[in-house]
């Protein structure tokens, strides 16, 4: 979505949900108009971590020393994506109801970062 | 969000005072502290403990020289780096790239935005980003393994499966990692998870390939189940036809919806009747072995329309899942 008309056409044409798998495909100014038409869009930071949470899989199950089988580490990963999607509720909803996962993504991708900090001191 | 336009500008000036040279991670830094400044001016312990101004900051930068010799004989160099950015919550984590492209910009832009998805993803995952300008493109496979093992005779002095776990990325897929695997293995005598993307046989994990487009799907499934709604018998547009494309079109049809379309950097198809299991498999052999056009399509289900050189976003559906990875790179990547 490089372009502010594909993302207009979208809207018009009825769409409900932009869910980004890639990085950033979608231009300042799509998301802009997404989010006041109100329509659903999740930034890949949240809607795309899948990739990197099976990497920390990959990381808890070397620690063990043992192999998850594919239903196994299939439903891990997806209560990691609905662990995701509330986090974004968490911290983007807004007052009329709509969600903003935008804020809420990166809000709540911070505040665990800085909470952390703050319990370890001045490191 | 313009009512702390003051505090926002006061904070980017004293970050391009020190790092003017780079534009990528200074965007980076702006979109965060664009949203980030609101919410700390409200939330005021986080301002008392400069939690910004430290966590731009990253932990390490390390710069190194690999050295290594071609098939003809003849040195060459190139420069490695490894980004160490935050461990507050985990071990550093984030990719290697290995690309022309790549400089300390771009890896601090990348490290930078790897803290805040890691933290998301509720694993005790820190943020990292490291590479090279080393391009695998047009390199033999001794040369790739000569330079992997360089790369990895510094890097190993700086990683390890409790300090900091690299993955592939862009240039660094299952043939990289495992060179980079087998000289840490041999340099430490420790087979342990200092690298994830191994393979199966020897550390990897199972879902791997399917993880990125099943997670988009399983969060588009609750974003739309938040709304009382689901998958069923929607219509969904799909950019891509690469490996996170073809899963998340795998999964939607798991769940009942009607795929329409998938897109390579040619132009994208279009199936009215949609996209079945048997088509996909289709596609996925076209793209993953024989490394076909997706225009091909159309040959084999005449039913179906290619539109050159054009995105998928004026299909009329219910839902959008931009997938087409590849094209990123010329973006800003």
């Amino acid at each position: 979505m490089n372009l502010i008309n594909e993302a207009k056409l979208l809207v018009d044409n009825g769409c409900i949900a932009v869910v980004e798998g890639a990085n950033m495909p979608s231009t300042p100014e799509a998301i802009t108009l997404f989010t006041n038409k109100k329509i659903l869009f999740a930034p890949g930071k949240a809607s795309n971590a899948g990739g990197v949470a099976t990497s920390g899989l990959e990381m808890s199950q070397n620690s063990l020393r043992y192999n998850w089988t594919r239903e196994e580490v299939d439903s891990k990963l997806h209560n990691i994506m609905l662990d995701i999607h509330d986090q974004c509720v968490a911290f983007g909803k807004e007052e009329d109801g709509y969600i903003d996962y935008v804020k809420g993504a990166n809000i709540a991708g911070f505040v665990k970062v800085a909470d952390a900090m703050i319990d370890q001191g001045i490191v | 969000m313009s009512e702390y336009k003051t505090q926002i500008d006061s904070f980017m000036e004293e970050l391009i005072i020190k790092n003017g040279n780079e534009p990528e991670f200074i965007q980076a830094v702006e979109e965060v502290a664009e949203t980030v400044i609101p919410f700390i001016e409200k939330n005021i312990k986080y301002k008392t403990a400069k939690i910004l101004k430290r966590i731009v900051e990253p932990e390490r930068v390390i710069q190194f020289r690999v050295p290594w010799i071609d098939d003809a004989g003849e040195p060459q160099v190139n420069r490695g780096y490894r980004v160490e950015f935050n461990s507050a919550i985990g071990p550093y984590k984030g990719g290697l790239r290995f690309h022309p492209s790549v400089n300390l910009s771009i890896l601090k832009f990348l490290g930078f935005e790897q803290i805040f998805k890691n933290s998301l993803t509720t694993l005790p995952m820190g943020g990292g980003k490291g590479g090279s300008d080393f391009n695998p493109k047009g390199k033999s496979d001794n040369e790739v393994m000569k330079f992997c093992q360089s790369f990895m005779t510094e890097l190993s002095r700086h990683i390890g499966p409790n300090t900091d776990v690299p993955a592939g990325d862009i240039g660094v897929g299952g043939r990289e990692i495992g060179y980079m695997f087998g000289q840490y293995k041999r340099l430490r005598n420790e087979f342990t998870g200092v690298l994830t993307g191994k393979g199966i046989n020897w550390g990897g994990s199972l879902i791997r390939p399917e993880a990125t487009g099943y997670g988009v799907v399983y969060f588009a499934e609750k974003m739309l189940k938040n709304k009382g709604d689901d998958f069923k018998n929607k219509k969904v547009a799909i950019s891509g036809s690469g490996n996170v494309a073809q899963y998340a079109c795998e999964k939607c049809i798991q769940l009942g919806a009607k795929v329409l379309t998938m897109s390579d950097s040619k132009g994208y198809i279009q199936d009215k009747e949609g996209i079945d299991k048997d088509k996909l498999a289709w596609i996925m052999n076209l793209k993953n072995k024989q490394r076909g056009r997706i225009s091909q399509y159309i040959e084999k289900y005449p039913n179906s329309t290619f539109h050159e050189g054009e995105k998928p976003w004026s299909v009329a559906v219910d839902v959008a899942l931009p997938c087409a990875t590849q094209n990123e790179l010329n973006k800003r990547s």
